[in-house]
């Protein structure tokens, strides 16, 4: 019994690392908020950003981070560039120029904004914390 | 049982609006702090808690982006009604910058391979304006084509500068005349980020877009620094000074004026041809940017720029005085010139901007004592209509050009006037997110030939993993041509201008493939390797002719085409630990075939590379920069064949390094060398005669006014800068808040 459990544990583990993170969109978060309260992080990106892709592709995939993501965090994706419109708590962010209106309300240092950049919300959406560059593993964990 | 029904009775409703400036806000977290009463506001900026205990509490509201609000409140008989009042929030929060970010050099998502270089990308090797600043990009070439003067126009992948669209913001603001002198004009200080499409481009641009397009992109005065101050300086004398303010004078307006001066007042004659060897320069430039914030984020923005600047360049004993003579020869040439271009976004439901703009170039000039005085107006206006539909993307505009343009040669007796109307539609279809393809055509129809249609098709594929993109790219462009303003040999009055025939517009077919696989390393290292190839065909060049009369140059429509084909690759390299490696080079043959007879085009290489090598030493905020380029040999116009001159140059390269250092309070100071290996421009460069042959004066220097020998002072016979080894230094500083 204890031997199955290990195997059916140790599936589980090899299951959850071969998980993605769940990326929410910003029109949910106020009701999973309301189901479970947790902090949110939001990485904001472009599609050409060469250490986006990296942060996507070396950091948002390992199995230790996706998991401590997962279970502690709201993640939401913001492509800086969208043309879509992003309702989030009942407003609407337009592109403005060239970059959403929410990804500088969020992300910008300074005055500028640079990608990628990484910012934490607390659940009642007060931005916590702000890195601007390439966040690796070592960083989040 | 007493309490609890005593409970009940001694509860009250707390409700209110939560306001800021005046205006409900939405959404914001009202909540009574230590109990379980928490609810978000609606679209009034209303809340309400019902059936809240007598008592003391605090009210708290908070939203992103606002100061979070706290109110004491006493619940008692009757119910409480509080409109919180929430300022906007100018918080600190903890801000951790980490290493290896900002924009290098990057290439958009879009199906038109669009190259895309930022500000820090032209800081490695700082100059002072954009066309100098072009020659950190690979296929781009800044072509001298005056020793004398300095005028110059940028080659992209071997085609001339004529098929280069210049625009800034999206609009044609370079064309015609100002690409002669306005290049160097446009200081880099205005620059947010250059966007390059290698390849015709009339299909949006229209005239002009044939061999490829620059777009300056300006700063956007809300996201600029709220002073800024770079000064640099050279070893020759040369004093760049760009001072950049923003001011907010109203809550919706954000305004940026930016000041550019540049003077060069030391002439050196390294190379003892006699003749100074960069040219004087006196400029200024004031630029002025507004942004106006409206309703639903509609773009309004207005921008404005004046530049006025004073060279010459010739004999070393040269001064205003001699301004035309023959006495003394110098090239003097003064330039003043408007710009003004804005975006609207009409008021209504869909996206449609109106995009404007009108500049006005004057220009005095004398080269010898020749003189020439050009005037040019250009009017441009463009809606553009975006819509999306399910996977469509459709951009619908029309535009309109209208240029003016008069000097005070034979060629134009009446000032012309040329209109150009035209629509265009494209479509960009999302068929899934590894599947796009971008459809469009445009319609010109302009005053001196007629009909003009282009049509465009790019395709990309991305892999999933998006490392793997592929674009395919087809497309036509066309140019208007206009002789008198392109050319400054054709104006430089050493040679007469001939028109055989009535010139028809000049048209382009391409194709190009672009892929681009991008590599990512356990250690964090990233490596992307951009291939392209190109091909293309024109059949209609019309190129000026500067060997069948060496004391003319002869424009003729081409009895035959021309072709312009090449691979290129660019490659970067970077680390977290802050090294970075770009390079880049370009194979590519330019022919050109008239009747039956393939030659190769003049002053075009056959390869270029250029690099770039960063290390930034994060931890003392040190940054090391070495960048350069390698030209390949180009044929060169001689005037004749008793011309003693080489045909061919050399290969050529001009390397750079620099160190910067960035103190805490926003300061940095860079000093570096340039040219380093010291290539300049030969002797001979400027006469077309052995050394012994050159006239000279009674004081022994050269006369290049005396014609005994013929008339052999030719200053197009320039391949490199003339300016050799020197030191570079400079400050930046600025204040964000």
């Amino acid at each position: 019994m204890k031997k199955l459990f290990a195997i059916l544990s140790f599936l589980f583990a090899l299951n959850l690392s071969a998980q993605e993170i769940n990326w929410v969109a910003f029109e949910e978060l106020p009701l999973l908020e309301q189901k479970e309260t947790k902090p949110v992080m939001v990485f904001i990106h472009t599609d050409w950003c060469k250490y986006c892709l990296m942060q996507e592709q070396n950091t948002f995939t390992d199995s230790l981070v996706v998991a401590d993501l997962n279970e502690n965090y709201y993640c939401v994706k913001l492509n800086a560039e969208t043309e879509e419109t992003i309702s989030f708590l009942n407003r609407d962010y337009r592109k403005n120029g060239n970059t959403n209106a929410l990804s500088w309300v969020l992300g910008a240092q300074d005055n500028q904004l640079s990608f990628p950049t990484t910012v934490t919300l607390s659940p009642q959406f007060q931005i916590t914390n702000r890195w601007v560059g390439y966040l690796s593993k070592e960083d989040i964990l | 049982m007493t309490v609890s029904s005593l409970a009940i009775s001694q509860t009250a409703s707390v409700s209110g609006i939560v306001k800021s400036e005046g205006k409900v806000i939405e959404f914001a977290n009202v909540a009574l702090e230590g109990t379980t009463f928490g609810m978000f506001t609606n679209e009034k900026g209303e809340y309400l808690f019902k059936e809240v205990p007598f008592g003391n509490y605090q009210l708290r509201v908070q939203i992103i982006g606002f100061e979070t609000s706290v109110t004491s409140i006493t619940v008692k008989e009757g119910g409480v009604v509080v409109n919180p009042e929430i300022k906007t929030s100018n918080q600190q929060i903890e801000e951790v910058v980490v290493s290896g970010t900002l924009k290098p050099v990057s290439k958009s998502e879009s199906p038109v391979p669009v190259e895309v270089y930022s500000k820090e990308f032209f800081e490695k090797n700082p100059v002072t304006s954009i066309f100098e600043a072009m020659a950190n990009v690979n296929g781009v070439r800044p072509q001298l084509n005056c020793n004398v003067c300095n005028t110059g126009d940028i080659h992209i992948n071997g085609l001339e500068g004529p098929y280069t669209m210049i625009l800034i913001d999206g609009m044609p603001i370079v064309s015609g005349l100002s690409t002669v002198y306005g290049l160097m004009g446009i200081p880099q200080s205005l620059i947010d980020r250059v966007e390059i499409v290698k390849g015709p481009a009339s299909t949006l641009y229209g005239s002009e877009a044939v061999g490829g397009i620059i777009n300056v992109i300006t700063k956007n005065p809300a996201s600029a620094a709220l002073f800024s101050a770079d000064v640099m300086g050279s070893t020759w004398g040369e004093v760049n000074t760009d001072l950049g303010f923003r001011f907010k004078p109203t809550k919706k307006a954000t305004g940026l004026l930016g000041v550019n001066y540049f003077n060069y007042e030391n002439p050196i004659d390294n190379n003892g041809d006699g003749i100074t060897d960069l040219t004087l320069q006196d400029r200024i430039s004031v630029f002025n940017k507004w942004s106006f914030k409206r309703k639903n984020d509609r773009v309004f923005t207005l921008a404005g720029r004046y530049m006025y600047e004073d060279r010459w360049g010739g004999e070393m004993n040269w001064i205003p005085e001699f301004r035309g003579g023959k006495d003394i020869y110098g090239e003097s040439i003064y330039t003043s010139r408007w710009e003004a271009f804005g975006v609207y976004q009409l008021p209504v439901k869909e996206k449609i901007d109106f995009s404007f703009s009108g500049n006005g170039h004057h220009q005095n000039s004398v080269y010898g004592d020749m003189v020439y005085i050009g005037d040019q107006t250009v009017m441009f206006g463009q809606l553009t209509w975006f819509k999306k539909i399910k996977q469509h993307d459709l951009t619908v505009g029309s535009a309109y050009r209208y240029t003016r343009y008069d000097d005070n040669t034979t060629a134009t007796i009446a000032a012309n006037e040329m209109h150009l109307p035209g629509v265009f539609i494209q479509d960009q279809i999302q068929f899934n997110k590894q599947n796009t393809l971008l459809l469009g055509a445009r319609y010109d129809n302009n005053t001196a030939h007629g009909s003009v249609f282009s049509p465009r098709l790019n395709y990309k594929w991305m892999s999933k993993n998006r490392k793997n993109t592929l674009r395919l790219t087809g497309g036509n462009g066309f140019r208007v041509v206009n002789l008198f303003t392109e050319d400054h040999a054709a104006i430089s009055g050493t040679r007469e201008v001939i028109v055989e025939e009535e010139l028809n517009p000049e048209t382009s077919w391409n194709g190009n493939l672009n892929f681009v696989k991008k590599f990512l390393f356990k250690n964090d290292a990233f490596l992307s390797l951009d291939f392209s190839g190109f091909y293309t065909y024109f059949n209609n060049q019309i190129l000026p002719d500067y060997d069948s009369q060496d004391d003319a140059i002869v424009y003729a429509n081409l009895n035959g085409y021309a072709v312009s084909q090449g691979i290129s690759l660019n490659t970067d390299l970077s680390f977290q630990n802050g090294f970075n490696f770009l390079a880049g080079a370009t194979l590519m043959d330019v022919s050109v075939t008239d009747d039956g007879t393939t030659s190769r085009q003049e002053l075009t290489e056959r390869f270029t590379a250029t690099w770039g090598i960063t290390y930034d030493w994060k931890k003392k905020g040190v940054r090391f920069d070495y960048t350069g380029n390698l030209y390949g040999p180009m044929l060169l116009p001689l005037l004749d064949e008793n011309d003693v001159r080489d045909p061919e140059s050399p290969y050529w390269s001009i390397q750079n390094i620099q160190v910067t250092k960035k103190f805490k309070n926003s300061l940095e100071i860079y000093a570096g060398v340039k040219n380093l290996l010291n290539y300049t421009l030969p002797f001979n460069a400027m006469w077309a005669l052995n050394k012994e042959d050159i006239p000279t004066r009674a004081d022994g220097s050269y006369n290049p006014f005396d014609e005994t020998n013929g008339e052999r002072f030719d200053p197009a016979y320039i391949w490199a800068p003339n300016q050799g080894v020197r030191g570079n230094f400079g400050v930046r500083f600025k204040i964000n808040k």
